[in-house]
């Protein structure tokens, strides 16, 4: 070894005895500091937490010390009041983890709270700092993050949160979350996977809200650099400040009663003001928001202290109506409104709403659609143009407002109506038609005068309108509404028709002019008409018809003769009758004979109970026709219980033909008055099956 | 002094004014008394019958179902009774009066169209019957009562599902008070009468709200 490298080494061994306390001093020191830090990290955040609470007018209470560590803390029973002594917020147990580091000014705080759990009550309370009380965390912490925080509402509604919450540049505070869930026991709300972000500015007060005293001092109080303001149950109030939000929701789903919206197809971008107001009022001012392509909407709103809408001035649109109408309307309620379960509506529409007071009365709205296509069970139109304004009942000062309703294609019932352009009128509580329509089909027309939509506490939502109807021809009605076998022409005045919630009733009749005679239709009503199973009724008065004309019209056996008689309190449902009566017999009429071909004799006698290859066996097979002197049928329809009479009784016997008195002549007796529903509709079916000869064409059932 | 022998002998004019009081209250009350016992009722309800048809009605919509409960005796002595009344009464009383025995053949074209929609209806719902996510109430509605394991999707699907078939339950009990002319004050005596039948027959694991209402499964 050379003198160099004798000194080179004693260099090392120099270094190393200088370098080596130095390093354990500076790790010693780094202990010992750490744990200085943690040691009094308690003690700091306890203090700083509280002042923050205390500026906001919040008291932070805390049972017992926190237990601090190198790894994490512990505090238990943590208790956020009001000044006044009103519980806000209780944590059982709250556990996490604390990071210092350089921040400015001069050092910041990390927190992160894991499985944290608390219980909220300021959101029953309405005139707490609830909503605002967030503003808190970043005059403490420069970073919280959460972990599994689980918040219980009280009343079965619980929330759950995996979120970052940084205080951001300009007194903002960000929160990231990427997982949000919110249940209620109810299931009228919820909220999965939600994930979004949401910046919170503190901002001026809308002037119209009154000074609210707690949160403004806990946003002042979350703004650096703002002066502190002053504390104390005697202070003066400081003046109103609120929170500037935007809301971003990128993913996941909620449920808003039958409403459910995806968020991954539709985002939710919405901005606005939000401050609290006098009397737990929470106003939001400048609002904007944005449901994907399905809705957006502007305005500004008011809620009570239980956070029902109070106030509003809002305009939704909608680009798209198709999907917006699927989501909002089709789907959530075409199981409980069956019109609309498969009902389309293509478009575009606006909407806007100025709400004076809770309730519909109070509105004052005007609706603005341009729709390409409305399809539903019943209606249809196309080229629909509708600019509805509406004046709530309450607003009786108001001055009225003119409006329109346009269609280029109509179709109403099947039948495809003459376009419909009116101008209406809306005056508090009511929109009425300026002057009379006439829609013209089926070579007839239909008088719409006097029609009116009202609303008011007297009464819910209600239309009325006067109805005549002339000239309308009863193949093409027939053959729009699926019923084979109508001829001649209908026409009438219905007089007043009114339709409600629960029915639509006519207060007039119609006439039919029909196979020779006339049908009158009276008692018109369709009871439940929004239903699932809407029911039709009606009385029906048959003078003079030409019996032959109609069995030769619907193919059946022949029978020649004039009816007359009545059905009343006639009711259809699905598309069968649930109860009626009836008495349709033969009138005897000069020069008109009474005579029943074979076939038809064979399709009485089965309608009263016979069968028909007995029946058959006892006529006469050479004779074609034979004479009667009265026919018909007294029936009865209950609770799915048929009662035939024929046109005359004799003991068990009923006449269901009652022959002449000169040969050939036939009489059909039914002893089998009474029967159900099922079975007569086996007979009917039999019926059909009958042909020319009066033999079945297929085995009877 | 007065004796009840002298009664003949007394004018008008020697009645004294606490007699001819009670005289007066007599000819009031005796007409009084009969008039009350004349008893008319217009109104009949076969709660019986009505139960019968809930049990028919709900065996078509769900299926059939376990055995329903044994019903407490007051009820079934009420039915009896009812009908011991009704044949008394039909021994003498005209025609039209036998003519008003009960019979609930609840099976119109519109309770027919709901039952469909009920028993269609039944095939969806019955999985989330058996796991608790729908309940009976003490009402006799179905309630979404617990959600867990449920994504949203389900969630609002079985609220359509509870809602539509509610309001067909509400129809059908409004229909039979309509077919059966009970008049719509029997509708909550209807409704009454189906809570328990749609209780009774609730399958086993299925969950039902009892009268205070809490929840126990059958």
């Amino acid at each position: 070894m050379g003198d160099g490298e004798a000194e080179h080494e004693a260099g090392k061994r120099r270094r190393r005895r200088v370098l080596l306390p130095l390093l354990v001093g500076f790790v010693v020191a780094a202990i010992a500091i750490r744990g200085a830090l943690s040691f009094f990290a308690a003690d700091l955040f306890m203090a700083a937490v509280r002042q923050a609470a205390s500026r906001g007018g919040l008291e932070i209470v805390l049972e017992g010390e926190p237990v601090v560590s190198a790894s994490g803390f512990e505090a238990a029973n943590l208790t956020v009041r009001t000044r006044g002594g009103d519980e806000r917020l209780r944590a059982d147990a709250v556990s996490g983890s604390a990071r210092f580091f350089l921040h400015r000014p001069f050092l910041g705080v990390s927190l992160s709270l894991v499985g944290a759990s608390a219980t909220w009550s300021g959101a029953d309370s309405g005139d707490d700092a609830s909503p605002l009380l967030l503003p808190l965390l970043p005059a403490v912490f420069s970073r919280v993050e959460f972990k599994d925080a689980r918040v219980d509402f009280g009343a079965g509604r619980v929330a759950s949160i995996d979120a970052v919450v940084t205080a951001g540049e300009g007194g903002s505070l960000d929160v990231r979350w990427s997982r949000l869930e919110y249940s209620e026991e109810s299931g009228e709300r919820a909220a999965e996977k939600l994930a979004g972000t949401l910046r919170l500015t503190a901002a001026p007060s809308p002037s119209d809200v009154a000074p609210a005293p707690d949160p403004p001092r806990a946003i002042a109080a979350a703004k650096p650099g703002a002066p502190t303001p002053a504390t104390g149950a005697g202070d003066a109030v400081a003046p109103a400040q609120a929170l500037h939000v935007e809301l971003v929701v990128e993913s996941g789903a909620a449920l808003v009663g039958s409403v459910l919206l995806d968020f991954a197809a539709h985002p939710l971008a919405a901005s606005g003001v939000i401050a609290s107001g006098d009397k737990g009022r929470l106003q939001g001012s400048d609002l904007a928001f944005a449901l994907g392509r399905l809705l957006r909407g502007s305005g500004r709103v008011a809620l009570a202290r239980d956070r029902t809408l109070e106030t509003a001035d809002v305009t939704l649109a909608s680009d798209d109506l198709m999907p917006a109408f699927v989501t909002l309307v089709r789907e959530p309620f075409g199981g409980v409104a069956p019109a609309l379960a498969d009902a389309v509506l293509e478009g575009s529409g606006q909407v806007t709403l100025r709400l004076a007071a809770a309730s519909r009365h109070s509105a004052d709205a005007t609706v603005s659609l341009s729709v390409r296509s409305l399809r539903t069970r019943s209606l249809a139109a196309e080229s629909l143009l509708v600019e509805l304004p509406w004046i709530g009942a309450s607003l009786s000062g108001r001055a009225p407002r003119v409006g329109r309703l346009r269609a280029a294609k109509l179709s109403l019932l099947g039948l495809p109506w003459t376009g419909v352009d009116t101008a209406v009128t809306a005056a508090p509580g009511s929109l009425r038609a300026k002057a009379a329509q006439e829609w013209k089909a089926v070579g007839g027309t239909l008088r719409i005068s006097d029609l009116v939509l009202e609303d008011d506490a007297r009464g819910g939502p209600r239309a009325a309108a006067d109805l005549r109807v002339t000239g309308f021809d009863l193949a093409g009605l027939g053959d729009a509404l699926g019923v084979a076998g109508l001829a001649g022409s209908l026409y009438g005045d219905l007089g007043r028709v009114r339709i409600d919630a629960d029915a639509v009733r006519a207060e007039g009749a119609l006439d039919m002019e029909t196979f020779g005679g006339s049908v009158r239709l009276s008692k018109l009503v369709v009871e439940h008409p929004f239903s699932r199973v809407p029911e039709f009724g009606l009385d029906a008065k048959v003078d003079g018809i030409d019996l032959g004309a109609v069995t030769a019209r619907l193919g059946v056996g022949r029978v020649s003769g004039v009816l007359e008689g009545q059905v009343t309190g006639l009711v259809l449902a699905a598309g069968q009758p649930v109860s009626f009566d009836a008495d349709l017999h033969t009138v005897k009429r000069r020069g008109v004979s009474q005579t029943v071909d074979v076939r038809a004799i064979v399709q009485l006698g089965v309608l009263g109970g016979g069968d028909s290859g007995s029946i058959t066996g006892t006529l006469l097979k050479v004779i074609d026709r034979y004479r009667y002197s009265a026919l018909g049928l007294r029936c009865r329809l209950r609770n799915d219980v048929f009662e035939i009479r024929g046109v005359e009784t004799d003991g068990d016997k009923d006449y269901i033909v009652k022959g002449s008195l000169l040969p050939p002549s036939v009489s059909v007796v039914s002893h089998s008055q009474v029967v159900s529903f099922s079975e007569m509709l086996k007979r009917v079916q039999r019926i059909a099956s009958i042909d020319e000869g009066g033999s079945p064409n297929v085995p009877s059932q | 002094m007065f004796r009840p022998n002298d009664q003949a002998a007394i004018s008008p004019a020697a009645v004294p004014p606490w007699r001819r009081a009670s005289m007066l209250l007599s000819s009031l009350f005796l007409p009084a008394c009969f008039a009350i016992a004349c008893v008319t009722v217009n109104i009949y309800f076969p709660a019986p019958e009505v139960r019968e048809a809930a049990e028919r009605i709900v065996d078509e919509t769900w299926g059939g179902g376990a055995a329903p409960a044994p019903q407490e005796a007051p009820g079934k002595q009420s039915g009896i009774a009812q009908r011991w009344l009704l044949a008394a009464f039909a021994m003498v009383s005209p025609r039209e009066a036998v003519a008003a025995e009960p019979d609930v053949n609840v099976s119109t074209a519109t309770i027919r169209a709901l039952k469909e929609g009920m028993k269609q209806r039944a095939a969806e719902l019955k999985p989330y019957l058996g796991s608790g996510g729908v309940g009976i109430t003490k009402d006799g509605l179905l309630v979404q009562r617990d959600a867990a394991g449920m994504d949203l999707a389900t969630k609002a699907k079985v609220r359509r599902l509870v809602d539509a078939e509610n309001k067909d339950r509400e129809a059908l009990y409004r229909e039979i008070a309509t077919a059966n002319n009970y008049g719509a004050e029997r509708v909550a005596d209807i409704r009454s009468i189906f809570a328990q039948t749609w209780k009774d027959k609730a399958e086993p694991g299925w969950w039902v709200q009892g009268a205070d209402g809490s929840w126990k499964q059958k």
